[in-house]
């Protein structure tokens, strides 16, 4: 119900998106030397994209795609995850990158690749604790192996600080 | 023979131990991850693209490719055993082929779809031995107009035509233009969009970017949601063999569908996917039963299945020697070749006749390598299927960071992917397509750096892009474009308002 309607106001976001990053680009490019046809400065280019980008931004809402409507009244009767399920699933994924990255830089591959692996598999509400814990053990000895031994990724296993 | 000798070469080439080896690797790894669910070619290729970075560029580009076509094969299995299309350019293939599986002829539509492949493959490598000398003759007279008018041609093509909204794909396409200028400017040494972080001098990572978009953010959007949609039961009995009479009646469909594709997968814009379904169309159209199609008719399997496969061969040609991607998997691979130091075009052709020839020779070994391996492997194909996305997905996000990691050995890029993989969850959601993106973002700076050159020699004077006649002819093609596009926006404005009455009425 109301997906014409939805669709229109994303579209309205979509464009408004758009033409931001748009001015943006604009705002920035300006402070390069911009130059002139025959001798562009290294802000002409980027100076156009954000034109285009502005316009292109302002046409978006103006030109609904009936596919992408009709799209969306059979995605609606599919089942769908709930917000509290996709928000988990979201922030256990980006956590555990968060957490591949800090771990990574102060005690080395394998805590970080446990704690990435153990953190994005509890994002998906069918694992539990348990399965994320052996799933996360097996990639860990898998990245060892294949990447450190096999391979000499330059990662040092373990560290401190 | 001139060409002769050269694919003769390009076979002695292909056939050397390291060469077969990461082919035959390629194309396993491809196969697979066309059949697992919820796993693109784009984000695997992106994955595994680090993995090429000790190797010999020969070896590197063999397997990528192998990679690309085997998910051709696999795509189309799950298509016809669980009416899941893996790839999108299989989604026609459901129509006809899990019809097929569900009267029990799961076995000779397996076998259809793996010959016609073959066959569709095999034209299509035949037409990119025949055709890309010529076209590297022509583009040996391409200045830095033509190329800007031919690059833009494929960005406006590739973006209007793809699925989806065709403004939303051209934003893209712009936005990709954009983030490919961030980094140090070549002609003057500025940095540009770098707002001061040292990591973004060098621009961002063709690899973080695309992991970003297509690994990353397809995660954030399957996850709870794959696995919920999806209750694999027992499958249907697996066999490969052919029903009498099928092979007969699949003959011309295979015929037509590979010169569909073959076309299709050549023009810029178009690839497998368009053509797949135009092969369907044009096989419901020529058929004496139509009302067979969409419920099992083998045709409906075999033309479509030539057609994206031999589309997935042909996009190569502007690929290799003209350095103009027409997909975003292509794009993809420019950027490989790129990574390795090979700048492509059609000095590459000639310079690099080893790597072209090799290429060539190594689709044909790749695809008879993916008939052989199919025939006994479908059973372990549909077994595959049940592994679980919620082990998949934790697995997979090792691979990409480990991949960015390995790109530039730090952590930085690592989270320049989590950035982009949400920025392009946030795409999925407003609905911009990321492919065309990833277009703009390869071709930017070739675009960039063409327009700037045109200009300089023509002393700014922006008639040089329609006094030339090749530049013309691309400059016209564009218009059309834009004139199609306008006359589809009005025409798709009044069928939106048509559905907002019909619903409201409901």
């Amino acid at each position: 119900m109301g997906s014409t309607i939805f669709s229109r106001k994303r579209d309205l976001w979509g464009g408004a998106f758009i033409a931001l990053c748009g001015a943006l680009t604009i705002l920035e490019a300006t402070s390069y030397n911009v130059g002139e046809l025959a001798r562009m400065g290294p802000g002409y280019f980027p100076l156009m994209i954000g034109c285009f980008l502005v316009a292109l931004g302002i046409l978006v809402p103006l030109s609904p795609d009936p596919d992408e409507v009709q799209e969306e009244l059979i995605e609606e009767q599919l089942p769908q995850p709930t917000r509290r399920e996709r928000l988990r699933g979201m922030a256990c994924i980006a956590g555990g990158i968060a957490l591949f990255i800090i771990l990574g830089s102060f005690l080395g591959f394998l805590p970080a690749t446990f704690a990435l692996v153990f953190v994005s598999a509890l994002g998906d509400t069918s694992n539990s604790v348990k399965s994320a814990a052996i799933l996360a053990l097996a990639m860990t000895v898998f990245g060892a192996v294949v990447f450190s031994w096999a391979l000499q990724l330059q990662f040092p296993m373990l560290r401190w600080g | 023979m001139d060409l002769f000798d050269n694919v003769l070469h390009g076979f002695s080439v292909a056939l050397q131990w390291e060469n077969l080896l990461w082919s035959l690797f390629g194309v396993f790894m491809g196969n697979m991850i066309g059949v697992l669910p919820g796993m693109g070619v784009l984000a695997a290729i992106s994955i595994l693209l680090p993995l090429t970075y000790a190797m010999t560029p020969v070896a590197a580009l063999m397997m990528l490719a192998g990679i690309y076509y085997g998910a051709q094969y696999g795509g189309g299995i799950t298509c016809i055993l669980l009416n899941l299309p893996g790839t999108p350019s299989h989604a026609v293939t459901c129509l006809d082929g899990n019809p097929l599986a569900r009267q029990g002829k799961s076995g000779s539509a397996l076998f259809m779809l793996v010959m016609a492949s073959f066959v569709g493959a095999s034209v299509g490598i035949i037409i990119m031995i025949l055709f890309s000398p010529l076209l590297v003759e022509v583009a040996f007279q391409f200045g830095p107009a033509e190329y800007f008018s031919m690059m833009m041609l494929g960005l406006f093509a590739g973006a209007t035509l793809a699925k989806g909204s065709a403004i939303k794909g051209i934003a893209m396409v712009f936005l990709g233009l954009l983030l490919g200028v961030v980094g140090t400017d070549v002609n003057t040494g500025t940095i540009r969009y770098g707002f001061g972080v040292i990591e973004l001098s060098d621009g961002i990572p063709l690899v973080a970017l695309a992991m970003g978009l297509f690994g990353l953010a397809d995660f954030f959007a399957n996850v709870n949601r794959i696995g919920k949609a999806t209750t694999v039961g027992a499958g249907p009995k697996m066999s490969v063999r052919p029903e009498p009479g099928d092979i007969r009646k699949s003959a011309m469909p295979i015929a037509r569908g590979s010169a569909i594709g073959a076309v299709l997968g050549i023009l810029p814009g178009t690839g497998a996917t368009i053509a797949s379904f135009m092969s369907y169309a044009v096989e419901k159209r020529v058929s004496k039963t139509p009302k067979r199609f969409g419920n099992g008719a083998i045709e409906g399997v075999a033309g479509p299945e030539a057609a994206n496969n031999s589309a997935a061969q042909t996009s190569f040609i502007p690929t290799m020697s003209l350095g103009i991607p027409g997909d975003s998997v292509m794009a993809l691979m420019l950027g490989a070749l790129i990574i390795h130091g090979i700048q492509p075009g059609p000095q590459m052709v000639t310079e690099h006749a080893d790597l072209f020839w090799g290429l060539i020779a190594s689709f044909w070994i790749g695809n008879i390598m993916l008939v052989v391996m199919n025939l006994p492997l479908i059973g372990m194909w549909a077994r595959l299927l049940k592994v679980p996305y919620k082990y998949l997905f934790p697995s997979a996000l090792f691979f990409v960071c480990v991949g960015v990691y390995s790109t530039n050995n730090n952590l930085f890029d690592v989270g320049m992917v989590l950035v982009l993989g949400l920025v392009g969850y946030l795409f999925l959601k407003l609905r911009f397509s990321p492919a065309p993106l990833l277009l703009g973002f390869v071709l930017g700076p070739m675009v960039e750096e063409n327009f700037r050159r045109a200009l300089l020699l023509s002393r700014g004077s922006m008639n040089v892009f329609i006094d030339r006649p090749i530049s013309a002819g691309f400059v016209y093609a564009i218009l059309a474009l834009a004139i199609w596009l306008a006359y589809s926006t009005v025409r798709n404005r009044k069928r939106v308002r048509e559905l907002e009455r019909a619903q409201a009425g409901a």
